[in-house]
Parts: structure tokens; sequence; C-alpha cells
């Protein structure tokens, strides 16, 4: 029960507050603009970097949105009273992932599409991208919890942050980005997509563990 | 039996483990130095060449040991932060914290000496292989650990937890990585010419045994700069208690006679 | 004695190598007995005015 209600409270916070959910996507919009002002416009060349550019524009703007996943309920205080509450602190986290999924991965997975037309990603890979973004915007928000967890009292913990989930997130790129790629090659990407849900189910049953731990150290 | 017990205790204990260790410090550096001596002079001037890869393959005495110590040191950091983690040893701690330099300097030296070797053998300095990326992604994990220490450098208790926490965390994932990277390059580039396997590895006596040397070198060579550090650790942050008292009187009045 | 050096036309890579092998271990080498110099000083230094206090309060 707790869970849901956890749930629905940040769920509804982040909503009231709007740019928890349009900065990511005004972030993408911004960086792709760049792309072919750096690389020339022919559509040939865009599209040759484009499921590159797709994937690490979704995952970038879900990096810089990852530093505040706890860190205003560790300030006002309502994380000790979780935890004096004798709340199950994996449940607590899971649920965190899942509202932070909710208001930031699923708009970066909607929004997709638009980012891969201005790319001019080849059509028939759009499946494929929705698809493998579905599957990785979870673990986003998973590994975002225990970065999240980690820094949560550092004031400037953003970058800290990318150097601790980074490295984390570099198999699941190389698993997303690469079926995209594959579909656009004409190859199948069923290897891929598979071993992107292997780390799915992998972060949710670890992830929260982890966050868990850091929480109970941060708040000793 | 009981030695062995009795050892492990006194290991575990902050006094006992500087009063041990301390005469352990000069020993490890000259088989450290001795051994770097011989294996330099042996690998670089007696070795024979190598018939496909030239003279250029004597980086190799200096690579692969720093690339096995680069990851030999990485678990133990884990090994470590699992025990700080579970038992919240001080000496784990200690020794956790005191090999993350040393550990990120073998990485750094992997690294360069890689790109060394690459500009001769693959024609550019650097390749997205497999090794190399493998191994710049475990230099992120160490600053990471690094990073997470210096952030609650205030609180050391609190930040040599955290840092085993993300010491578990990345020997967790470890295989992951470097099992994805390995099969991304697998699809991605034909087989580039691996520096290990330019001549199928190393078969000749006197090839392989200037390798071995340098590998025991630079373990002796961890191992003094761990100790050292780990002490140094020791009496920064128990620097309150009585032993640490004791133990600097002692040796600044031995500096000066 | 100079062919001793000659790396065929590998020279540049194999002694920067060399090179790096040996200038970051002697950073370790410094920077660890300086910072283990650092703190034993401090340490010290702490112990003297702790020391100083008490004699001044009696």
């Amino acid at each position: 029960m707790r869970f849901w209600a956890l749930f629905k409270r940040d769920v509804l916070v982040s909503w009231r507050k709007k740019s928890n959910i349009y900065q990511p996507l005004v972030f993408q919009l911004l960086i792709v603009t760049m792309f072919p002002l750096g690389l020339g416009a022919g559509a040939q060349t865009l599209a040759k970097v484009a499921p590159a550019v797709v994937w690490i524009l979704a995952l970038l703007s879900t990096l810089i949105t990852l530093e505040n996943i706890f860190k205003d309920d560790y300030e006002d205080g309502s994380l000790d009273l979780y935890v004096l509450s004798g709340m199950n602190l994996y449940l607590a986290t899971l649920s965190k992932a899942s509202a932070h999924w909710v208001t930031t991965g699923i708009p970066v997975i909607l929004f997709a599409p638009v980012i891969a037309v201005l790319m001019h990603l080849p059509e028939h890979t759009y499946g494929v991208l929705l698809l493998s973004l579905l599957l990785a915007t979870p673990i986003f928000s998973l590994l975002g919890t225990v970065g999240s967890a980690l820094i949560m009292n550092i004031r400037n913990g953003g970058m800290l942050l990318s150097v601790l989930v980074m490295p984390l997130l570099a198999p699941v790129l190389i698993f997303g980005a690469g079926a995209v790629l594959e579909t656009s090659l004409g190859n199948s990407a069923r290897g891929h997509l598979m071993l992107l849900l292997g780390c799915t189910v992998l972060s949710l049953t670890l992830a929260p563990l982890a966050a868990a731990a850091a929480i109970k150290i941060n708040l000793e | 039996m009981n030695r062995i017990v009795k050892f492990y205790h006194e290991m575990g204990s902050p006094p006992s483990f500087y009063r041990i260790t301390r005469h352990w410090l000069k020993p490890m550096l000259f088989l450290a130095i001795v051994l770097t001596l011989y294996g330099l002079i042996d690998g670089l001037f007696f070795a024979p060449t190598d018939y496909q890869q030239g003279d250029s393959y004597r980086i190799i005495f200096v690579h692969v040991p720093a690339a096995w110590m680069s990851m030999f040191i990485y678990a133990i950091i884990g090994i470590a932060g699992i025990i700080t983690f579970v038992w919240r040893m001080k000496v784990a701690e200690a020794v956790m914290m005191a090999c993350v330099p040393i550990g990120a300097l073998f990485t750094v030296i992997t690294l360069l000496t890689g790109m060394l070797w690459g500009k001769p053998m693959w024609g550019t300095y650097w390749d997205w292989d497999a090794r190399m990326t493998s191994e710049l992604i475990l230099l992120f994990l160490y600053i990471g650990v690094m990073g997470i220490y210096s952030a609650y450098e205030e609180d050391p208790r609190k930040a040599a937890r955290l840092a085993a926490l993300v010491a578990i965390i990345g020997l967790v994932n470890l295989p992951i990585i470097r099992y994805s990277v390995v099969w991304w390059t697998s699809i991605h580039q034909g087989s580039s010419i691996s520096l290990m396997g330019g001549s199928n590895g190393i078969k000749d006596w006197d090839m392989l045994r200037p390798l071995l040397v340098m590998a025991l070198a630079t373990k002796f060579y961890f191992i003094y700069s761990m100790l050292s550090r780990a002490q140094s650790y020791l009496l920064k942050t128990e620097s309150k208690k009585q032993w640490v008292k004791q133990v600097i009187k002692k040796e600044l009045s031995g500096d000066q006679s | 004695m100079m062919e001793l050096f000659d790396m065929g036309k590998y020279d540049f890579y194999v002694w920067t190598s060399i090179g790096v092998f040996i200038f970051a271990l002697l950073a370790d080498f410094v920077s660890l007995k300086s910072q283990s110099k650092k703190i034993k000083r401090l340490i010290h230094a702490k112990q003297l005015k702790t020391q100083q206090k008490h004699s001044g309060d009696n």
C-alpha cells in the first residue's frame, strides 16, 4: 500500500512542477539541432549516425534529471521519516524509480520519434527504437536512484553522478543503440534486445538493493 | 593453525596491523626495485627480437604487468569493499582506499603504453578494441571510487562505506561491461592485430622470463605502495587514539637520533 | 654500446613506454612519502598543541 502512496505522491509532485517533464525534451531538441549544424545537413550523413544520436540523447537527457530523485526528500527530512516508519527501503527506492520512469522515461520514449525524424533515422527502425527505449529507460531510472542515493547530500553532485552511472550504462548503450543500428543495416536485432532485456531484469532486482544500502549509509 | 588465527586477528586491529606491516615496507620496496631492474634489463637487452613485431613487442614487459595489476587491484578493492561494507573493519577500509591510487595509476600506465604500442602495430594511437575500451571504463570505475570518497571526506567512515558500496557495484558490473564490450567489438570490426597474439602469444622462455619477473616486481611495488598508504590512512583516521601518539613519538625521536 | 639501445625503428615507442612506467611509479613513490610525512607532522603538531594547553591550564 505504501508503495502506491509514495509512487502517487512522487508522480503528482513531478507533474505539478512540470519542468521535470519538459526539461529533458527541450534539452534533446537543443542538442539535436547542433548535429546538422556541425555535421552538415545531408540526410545520408545524418542517417548514418542517427541510431547513436537518438539513443545518446535519450540517455543524456535522462542523466540530467537523476540528481534530484532523492535530494528534495533528503533535504526536507521525509527520507528520514520513511526509514523511521519502518518502510522497506527496497520498495521505497523501487517506487521512486517507477515514479521517475513515469515522469521522465515515458516522455523520453514518446519524444524519441521526433528526434528520429529530425535525424533522418530510417523509418523501418522506429519499432525497434521504441522497444529498445522501453526496455532501457527503466534501467536509467533504476541506476539513477542508485547514483542519486549516493550523492544526495553533496552540493554539486551532478558530475560525480555521471562518473558513477555512465560506466554502468555502457552495456545498455551497446545493446540498445546496437539494436537500432543493426535494424537500420537490415540485420536482426533479436540478440541485442534479448541482452537488453537481461540488463533490465538484472537492474530491476539489484539496483534497489544498492540504492537502499546507499540511503542507509547516508542517513546514519 | 593457532598462529594463523592469531595473525588474522592481529591484522584486523589497526595498531597491530601498523606494527606488523611497518617492517614489511623496506623488503618489499627492495624486491620491487631489484626485480624491476633485472626484468627491464633482461627484457630490453637480452630477450630475443620477435620475428613479427620486431623490437616493438618489448613494450609488453611494462604493458602487460601493468594491465594485470590494474585488474587484480580492482578485485582487491572489491573484496576489501565487501569486508568494509559487511563487517565495518577499519583495516579493510584502509586497504581499500590505499589500493585506489596505485590501481588507477597502473590503469593509466596500461592505457598509455597500449597507445604507444598501438601506433607501430595498428598505425594509430587509439583503437576502440575490446581491451583498450574496457581498460578505459575500468579507469572510470577507479575515478568513481575516488570521487565518492573525496566528496564525503569530512566524514571518513561514511566516505569509506559509500566508496565500498561503489566498488562493489563496480565489481558486479565489471563482467557485464567486459562481456558487452567484447561482444560489441566482435560484431563491428574484423579482428584487429591483438597485441598479445601477434605471434600466438609468447612461448619462448627467454621472452617469458622477463615478463614474469616484471609481473612479480609490480606486485611487490603494489604491496609496498598499498601498505604505506594504508598506514598513513590509519594514522590519519585514528589520530586521536593512544597508539598513534606513541607511534609518532617513537618515530620522530628515531628520526632525530 | 649504442646498438644496445637501438630498437630498430621503434626507439621512440619502446623508450617512451619504459619512461611512462618508471615516471608513474616514481611519482607514486614521491606522493606517498610526502603524504605520510605530512600526516605525521600534522599529528605531531596537534599533540604539541594539546600538551601546551594542558601545561597552560596547570
